[in-house]
């Protein structure tokens, strides 16, 4: 919440979002909320646009800035919210490798939003609240009513 | 004479996982993987969480 944070361009509605990373080179990522066969649930993906204009939701870009990478994504979600109250995120990342990364940040960055966001895991058990340490196949955040 | 019906792998396109022709692509693999995971939530576990 409070690391630095790319700029990002709010594009078709506030479901689509756009910044570049700026490490050891440029590259333009996209993120896009979309409807879920759930009511109300969206989900987010991460995209970086490769030179030959073809998408990857896979590749580790290694640009050296996936902190600040990550923080400008936190950031679209809660314009995505304030767009749209009664949204809830569902993402997990690509590799079951990310998805232990997200944990770790949701980790760190719960106590910061807990306040305002709810913040729950996707396992076998269902939706549950996210807790520490707990392995996840992925996550939901919404607004807090 | 036998015939190998198996594509080679030095003619097979490589399809690099997680790459994408479009956004639209990307978005719907990326959505058809949550929809997957949101599938295992049964109705009053979402009641009770999301209230």
């Amino acid at each position: 919440m409070d690391k630095p944070f790319y700029d990002f361009v709010i594009l078709e509605d506030a479901f689509r979002y756009e910044f570049t990373s700026i490490g050891e080179k440029e590259i333009l990522k996209v993120i896009v909320y979309q409807q879920t066969d759930l009511p109300d649930f969206f989900s987010l993906t991460l995209a970086d646009v490769l030179p030959d204009g073809s998408l990857d939701v896979f590749v580790e870009s290694k640009n050296g800035d996936m902190e600040k990478n990550l923080a400008t994504v936190i950031q679209t979600i809660l314009a995505f919210l304030s767009h749209n109250p009664n949204a809830k995120i569902a993402f997990s990342g690509s590799t079951t490798h990310r998805t232990r990364l997200y944990s770790i940040i949701l980790t760190k960055e719960i106590e910061k939003v807990g306040h305002f966001l709810t913040i729950l895991g996707l396992s076998d058990k269902g939706l549950v609240p996210f807790e520490r340490n707990e392995k996840y196949d992925g996550f939901v955040i919404l607004k807090k009513k | 004479m036998e015939t190998n019906l198996m594509p080679s792998k030095r003619n097979s396109p490589k399809k690099k996982i997680g790459k994408f022709n479009t956004l639209n692509e990307a978005v719907s693999h990326k959505t058809a993987l949550v929809n997957q995971l949101l599938a295992k939530i049964d109705k009053e576990q979402l009641d009770t969480l999301t209230k």
